[in-house]
């Protein structure tokens, strides 16, 4: 009798744990099985074709179908600087199908001074690609050769900027946080409509535009690189100095805001499979095809982790109050 | 430069190249006829294909597509008075009357002709004038774009005659929907209905899509009948005689390259501009100005020429500088970037065999397309002596087709029905609609340059006056209202 009830208890026992190692064994098995087979993973852009963004996701959506073997196709959603694309992304399936490349801090102070669908905080941070730095240019015909020389000046210095934008920001700010006397000439196109100015003698200073933008048209000439806004040296502009080398005081957040190309997926994207995303999107910034590239068209690739990038974002939330007053006229809507 | 022309030609010489020339052209054939599309939406969807391939490859499809697409525009603004792109709406004018009275073939030749010669036109200059690219560049800021576009703004009243006021009403109501949108000037959001989806203004391509094609097409549905409204079954005229026509007036077709080449090397402003200028300039200067509209080739001629010059001086600073000349040339930049190669004055100087294989891409891409226009056009003016019934529901599907594959946004579509009918009704009142098109595309440009002009001059408006260029230009405009008032006033 004993061993009968026995045997029963062990029988029991023996197929329950069969079931619950089962159990944990298909949870597992679904938590890595993405992505399925057969399924592609849609890349958004917030930008068009052939710009900055738009290059850079690409050569990492190709990188990343060669890790993943599975296709990554981009879907351009240019408009509204960046707002209709980001709105497309947040409004996904969080199936960790749909993931996208925004522009920071471009949406943040976006969401901060104006009504918008999305809230940054609540996306998913896979991680940074890129940097682009700024730097500050003059026509290479003016007597300014310093930033004193700025101070000095006896009106108040033209700048052109787009208008709304990181770049226009980036311009405010530091302006600002450099302490010459300012006036901003909005509403150019483009970064390089705004250098042509600058060129053409239409306005004084500018650092609308990336440092390699700025570097192609130092090295005919055309403008003169002050300094570069960012902790070290510029390898594309290795005799010009950076802005800490100027021994001036600047608050830390201005180094946050050079443009950042992050890429993110939808709120509400499963953990483990965020865990997935983050770990081939590092394998992305370290295939050497993909630096290798970046190095050629100086992309500025500088990789960070989607932790990381978590927490850069609050630290910018953070800072916004203090220079929001700036920032609000241009962004006024 | 010897070294890199070979270094292109001999890129010719691969049989892969020739294909992706071919294609490139067939493919801006279609997107050039199909009304709406165009260039820049053709080389915006070809981008992303051509990711990986060999840049000189490349720049032969991109170049193939700029070509043909100004040529294949004017086939639709001849023989339905549907240009293809609002660069082509110009030559509508004389070009459907043309075909109205059944000589739509010729027509077609006259257009193939002018254009093919045009670009070879504006590309020669291209050449000549990249070493002083940049002095012509930087001497057109804010200002003068301004005082340029503002001229362009006065002549919308000549395009009108006999029904000026029309016309600058047409040309005020497209400068308001041009105030649509986000202005990067005062950062506010104007029209937008708390709506994303005019945050960047009206769109584009349904809005031309709407306004010139369906519209005309509901128009044909309600007449019946077919486009030719004369009764005689044989198509009349041959596009041989077209071609022959061009020569006829040369002068005329010189000036006109002329005014499109510099149209087109003033970044900003494009290719309407060019092709409605010229126009303006050929009644303004040509004996029995009352001809044109009626049905006069040298509408035609001047339309075209004037609208193929404007891509070779595109080109130039683009390719010189890295300011795009003109929307097709943002899209191009774009290309070259994704391709490792950096726009900008560095172009010309380290990558010369890339920007030759783009200059003889255009050059053999319009011959080719021209020389598909002539032989073709016999055949295609054949198609408007069609029932409407048969044509236009194909027509209407391929519209909406085409506007949906650009976004695939269904508000696009809706804009569709909306313009359409808008469109419907201004023609039936009569007012033309190239002007409310000239009035939308050039509102934007008026204002934003007037601002910027005016916060580069701290806010004083003598940087109008102060500056040559704009100085000239505005006594040009000065001159253009006063001069008909004297010439009325003189005859009482």
């Amino acid at each position: 009798m004993k061993n009968r009830s026995l045997t029963t208890l062990l029988t029991i026992v023996l197929l329950g744990s069969i079931f619950v190692v089962q159990l944990f064994m298909a949870t597992y098995a679904q938590a890595v099985e993405f992505p399925k087979k057969g399924k592609r993973i849609k890349w958004v852009v917030t930008h068009s074709p052939g710009g900055g963004y738009d290059t850079c996701s690409r050569k990492a959506a190709l990188t990343m179908q060669k890790i993943l073997n599975t296709t990554v196709t981009i879907k351009n959603v240019p408009g509204a600087g960046g707002r209709v694309g980001v709105n497309e992304i947040y409004r996904s399936k969080p199936d960790g199908y749909t993931i996208g490349m925004i522009a920071f801090p471009g949406m943040m102070i976006t969401q901060l001074v104006s009504k918008t669908r999305f809230d940054l905080y609540k996306l998913k941070y896979i991680g940074r690609l890129a940097i682009q730095g700024y730097c500050l240019s003059v026509n290479p015909k003016s007597p300014f050769k310093s930033l004193q020389d700025l101070r000095n000046a006896k009106k108040p210095l033209r700048c052109s900027i787009t208008g709304g934008g990181t770049g226009t920001i980036f311009n405010i700010v530091a302006s600002d946080a450099l302490k010459f006397p300012h006036t901003m000439v909005s509403g150019f196109k483009g970064s390089v409509e705004a250098i042509i100015a600058l060129m053409a003698g239409d306005v004084d200073y500018t650092m609308t535009g990336s440092i390699v933008t700025h570097a192609r048209y130092a090295n005919s000439g055309d403008i003169r690189v002050l300094f570069t806004a960012t902790k070290k040296r510029h390898p594309a502009l290795p005799n010009v100095p950076a802005v800490t080398e100027l021994g001036i005081p600047l608050p830390e957040y201005l180094f946050n805001m050079n443009l950042q190309r992050v890429v993110v997926a939808p709120p509400g994207t499963p953990d483990e499979i965020v865990a997935i995303l983050r770990k081939v999107l590092k394998q992305v910034a370290e295939d050497k095809e993909f630096v290798d590239w970046g190095e050629k068209v100086h992309a500025g690739l500088d990789y960070a982790s989607g932790e990381e990038m978590l927490q850069v974002v609050n630290n910018m939330g953070e800072d916004m109050p203090k220079f929001r007053h700036l920032v609000e006229p241009f962004f006024k809507q | 430069m010897y070294e890199a022309t070979m270094l292109a030609l001999a890129a010719l010489t691969e049989p892969i190249v020739i294909m992706y020339l071919v294609v490139g052209t067939t493919i801006g054939l279609i997107f050039g006829a199909i009304p709406g599309l165009g260039g820049v939406v053709a080389l915006t969807l070809v981008l992303p294909f051509t990711f990986g391939m060999n840049a000189v490859h490349a720049m032969y499809l991109y170049s193939g597509i700029m070509g043909s697409v100004t040529f294949a525009g004017s086939i639709g603004a001849i023989l339905l008075n549907t240009p293809g792109t609002a660069h082509n709406a110009a030559t509508a004018f004389d070009g459907y009357p043309m075909t109205q009275a059944g000589h739509g073939a010729k027509a077609l030749g006259i257009s193939a002709t002018a254009s093919g010669f045009g670009a070879l036109f504006g590309v020669l200059v291209l050449v000549l004038l990249i070493p002083v690219v940049r002095k012509i560049v930087l001497s057109f800021g804010p200002p003068e774009t301004f005082s340029l576009v503002l001229f362009g703004l006065v002549t919308v009243a000549f395009a009108s005659r006999g029904n000026m006021i029309k016309g600058l009403a047409a040309g005020g109501v497209g400068i308001l929907f041009s105030l649509i949108g986000y202005s990067a000037v005062s950062a506010s959001l104007r029209f937008t209905f708390e709506s994303d989806y005019l945050w960047d203004g009206v769109p584009l391509v349904p809005f031309l899509v709407g306004l010139f094609a369906v519209s005309e097409l509901i128009r044909y549905m309600i007449k019946g009948g077919s486009v030719v409204t004369t009764q005689k079954i044989e198509a009349r005229g041959s596009a041989w005689e077209g071609f022959v026509e061009v020569f006829r007036h040369k002068l005329l077709f010189v000036r006109a390259c002329t005014v499109g080449t510099i149209i087109g090397i003033i970044p900003g402003v494009g290719a309407t501009v060019a092709n409605f200028l010229a126009y303006t300039m050929a009644v303004q200067t040509c004996k029995n100005p009352e001809n044109f509209g009626k049905g006069d080739p040298r509408g035609i001629i001047a339309a075209e020429a004037g609208n193929d010059a404007k891509d070779g001086g595109a080109l130039l600073p683009t390719l010189g500088f890295g300011i795009p000349g003109s929307a097709e040339m943002v899209v191009l930049m774009g290309a070259f970037i994704l391709h490792g190669l950096a726009p900008g004055p560095m172009l010309i100087r380290d990558h010369l065999d890339i920007v030759m294989a783009i200059i003889l891409g255009l050059v053999l891409s319009n011959i080719i397309a021209s020389t598909l226009g002539l032989l073709g056009a016999n055949l295609l003016a054949k198609l408007t002596f069609i029932k409407v019934s048969y044509l236009i529901p194909i027509l209407m599907a391929l519209c909406f087709l085409a506007v949906y594959a650009i976004r695939g946004d269904p508000m696009d579509l809706a804009q569709l029905v909306v313009w359409g009918f808008f469109g419907y009704g201004t023609t039936a009142f009569g007012y033309p609609k190239v002007c409310l098109v000239i009035g939308y595309v050039l509102g934007a440009l008026v204002e934003d340059n007037f601002h910027i002009a005016l916060m580069i001059g701290y806010g004083s408006p003598s940087v109008f006056f102060t500056r040559p260029i704009s100085l000239v230009l505005l006594i040009g405009v000065f001159l253009c209202i006063a001069i008909p008032i004297v010439r009325n006033w003189r005859k009482k």
